[in-house]
């Protein structure tokens, strides 16, 4: 303080004079958030701010924005950073936490167990885990953030670190990583059909030959399978990348630096820098709270004219002569320094995701509903662990290459089945499941394997307590699909299967590990199915398609 | 990673004055300089550091001869500079310090985190 304080003393003593104007100002409108801000921020800090602090947060380059704001509130001005949004789009959603496809009680899934995350994407399956008749699904699944981050990465909306430096609409990290906790996946069965038709003897018969008149009822789409609501409950926190680990940021931060002298030094020696002293004096010498704030807000007003005027607005008694502002020569310096700076951010913000670990734990809730049989409704949770950080062609450095799931769940029936079927009840099964993935660097092969990219050998246990018999409704009459029932009675409307523990392991192996394009195929072993009690043995295999890669432009999605 | 992670180098001499708001002077024989930044919440760290010549605003090649995500030292020739300081920082990270590594840890510049990510400072260097 001793270093400023004849300064301080001098502008203090002739403080209302500081504060005086020469010439009536345009009314006093409020200053642009981002001044305040700007200035509130120096109250942030354990010790008390000097006035050195104040004139340096009034530096050009760091009060840019302000300053846009305040003198050329009408200048469009977009900054365009979506080709690190579009990085960042891709390192949000690759990784072996991510859901392929169908959850586990879908049936055609492939997957024995869910993944915390479910990415931008569309995936077509065919299987079953505990179903006892195998089916196609066709599964889409949405993450909430999944949209507004396609757009930012498409440029279409602005990306911002913090959006009162924007002009205009922008997305902040944070409310993208707010909306990336949030997906839904919907999925239909498209093996089984809707319809049926009813096929009736029409004229006579002609030497064992029928002419027929046939009719369909039903619909004629795929029908739906299942939907899932899925929230994630604990994220990795965000971390400093090491130093050396942002070659991209730092070299944006490199143009940044460039482009920050060249602004301030067309404001050095103007009256802009007899302004930003005269502020910072002032607002050092005025007692700490609302006076400072009305300081603040003086100054501010008067920058607009401070910058066009080409004098002396504030009267502040060290004033020196200073020079007129180059208003177009700034104008442009200010554009390039405040697009320059808000690359930089977004290109860091880019780094830090990319150092973010997985999910950790996630909530996920499942609807189903199987083919003739009451829905159900699946509660389960899943968490995830990555080890061993490593880099190969397809992945990025801090991929995880061996990625641990754990799900636990509780199935209930939608209505509470009826008291005809022995040992029925509302709780339908409870469930268990873990599995462990490795991504093999196949990548780095050459020929066919190297083009498909990395792969991922998985390993999964998955143990259903079915606490209550699975239930069939049936038609008398009309037959089900794929179930063949003998010697049924014509009243029967609902048939019964005995209740017990399903085992179910599974080795499956995954292309394309990093790339837009996912083939898994999976071999399981199951002790029984949901309606036959016998082991057996089945073969999944699906393929997905990652849409994030699409909208951001790019080719491959790595994380 | 805080300013008070440089105990040893806390407790040499200070050897960057104060001539004015934002304006600073050292001795040549005093190079090299040893700057840190103070980030009190850890969610900052330095990107980058360029020393450009006042005179004609070109970059001083070779400069900073040390850097780190907090420090970065500076070994300058007789002559006026502009270091610029570019910072990367996290979601909900708060305003930070650049200050000289030394006892009285001389204020050098103010970045209003996260409203800015960069500041600089006018240094001269004296025989």
């Amino acid at each position: 303080m001793s270093r400023f304080g004849s300064t301080i003393s001098a502008c203090a003593s002739a403080f209302l004079l500081c504060l005086g104007v020469q010439e009536p100002l345009r009314a006093q409108a409020p200053p642009p958030e981002v001044c305040m801000i700007l200035v509130h921020t120096l109250l942030e800090m354990p010790t008390a701010p000097t006035a050195q602090d104040v004139s340096a947060a009034l530096t050009p380059s760091e009060a840019a924005a302000c300053i846009m704001k305040a003198v050329f509130p009408d200048e469009p001005l977009k900054i365009d950073n979506s080709v690190a949004t579009a990085l960042a789009a891709k390192a949000q959603t690759q990784s072996n936490a991510v859901q392929a496809g169908a959850p586990t009680g879908a049936g055609g899934t492939t997957s024995a167990i869910s993944k915390p995350f479910s990415p931008l994407s569309l995936a077509t399956e065919y299987g079953g885990i505990t179903s006892s008749t195998k089916n196609q699904t066709v599964t889409f699944q949405i993450p909430l953030d999944g949209i507004p981050r396609a757009l930012a990465a498409k440029g279409t909306v602005q990306y911002c670190a913090i959006p009162s430096m924007y002009f205009g609409f922008c997305e902040s990290p944070r409310l993208l990583d707010t909306l990336d906790r949030f997906s839904f996946t919907v999925s239909m069965n498209t093996s089984t059909p809707t319809n049926s038709v009813t096929a009736m003897a029409s004229g006579g018969s002609q030497s064992g030959a029928q002419p027929v008149t046939a009719t369909s009822q039903g619909g004629s789409g795929p029908s739906f399978s299942g939907a899932t609501a899925k929230f994630v409950i604990i994220k990795p926190p965000a971390k400093l990348p090491p130093f050396g680990k942002t070659p991209l940021s730092t070299t944006q931060a490199r143009a940044l630096g460039k482009k920050a002298t060249d602004l301030n030094g067309l404001l050095t020696g103007t009256w802009y820098q007899d302004w930003q002293e005269c502020f910072a004096n002032a607002w050092f010498a005025a007692a700490p709270g609302a006076n400072r704030d009305a300081v603040a807000v003086q100054f501010f007003a008067q920058l607009d004219q401070v910058m066009r005027s080409g004098r002396n607005v504030t009267s502040c008694p060290q004033g020196a002569a200073r020079s007129a502002v180059d208003l177009t020569a700034v104008l442009a310096a200010l554009r390039s320094a405040i697009i320059a700076s808000g690359i930089t951010e977004a290109t860091f913000a880019l780094e830090v995701t990319k150092a973010l670990g997985d999910p950790v734990l996630s909530f996920e809730y499942d609807y189903a509903t199987p083919q003739n049989q009451e829905s159900n409704s699946t509660f389960k949770l899943v968490g995830s662990k990555g080890w061993f950080a490593s880099q190969t062609k397809d992945m990025q450095p801090g991929s995880q290459r061996l990625t641990g799931t754990l799900n636990v769940a509780a199935s209930i029936y939608d209505a509470t089945p009826s008291s005809s079927v022995p040992g029925a009840s509302l709780l339908r099964s409870l469930q268990a499941g873990a599995e462990l993935d490795y991504i093999v660097p196949t990548g780095g092969l050459p020929g066919f394997l190297g083009k498909i990219g990395d792969s991922t050998a998985s390993l999964a246990y998955y143990y259903q307590d079915q606490t209550s018999p699975s239930i069939l409704k049936v038609t008398p009459g009309s037959p089900l699909t794929g179930i063949t029932l003998v010697d049924l009675p014509s009243t029967a409307t609902q048939i019964f299967t005995q209740k017990g523990p399903i085992q179910v392991g599974q080795f499956k192996y995954g292309f394309g590990t990093g790339k837009n394009v996912k083939f898994p195929i999976a071999v399981t072993y199951s002790s029984r199915s949901e309606l036959i009690v016998h082991p057996s043995w089945g073969v999944q295999f699906g393929v997905s398609y990652d849409f994030t890669s699409l909208f951001s432009g790019t080719t491959t999605t790595q994380k | 990673m805080a300013a008070q992670g440089q105990p040893a180098a806390a407790q040499n001499p200070c050897k960057i004055t104060s001539i004015g708001l934002g304006r600073f002077q050292a001795k040549l024989a005093d190079m090299p300089l040893n700057c840190l930044l103070s980030t009190p919440d850890n969610k900052t760290e330095i990107l980058n550091v360029t020393v450009f010549k006042s005179s004609d605003n070109s970059e001083v090649a070779g400069q900073p001869v040390t850097q780190t995500d907090t420090t970065f030292s500076l070994n300058l020739p007789v002559g006026a500079y502009n270091v610029v300081v570019v910072v990367g920082f996290l979601t909900g990270a708060k305003a930070v310090r650049i200050l000289e590594s030394c006892a009285g840890q001389t204020d050098l510049d103010f970045i209003a985190v996260p409203v800015a990510n960069n500041g600089q400072f006018a240094l001269q260097v004296v025989a």
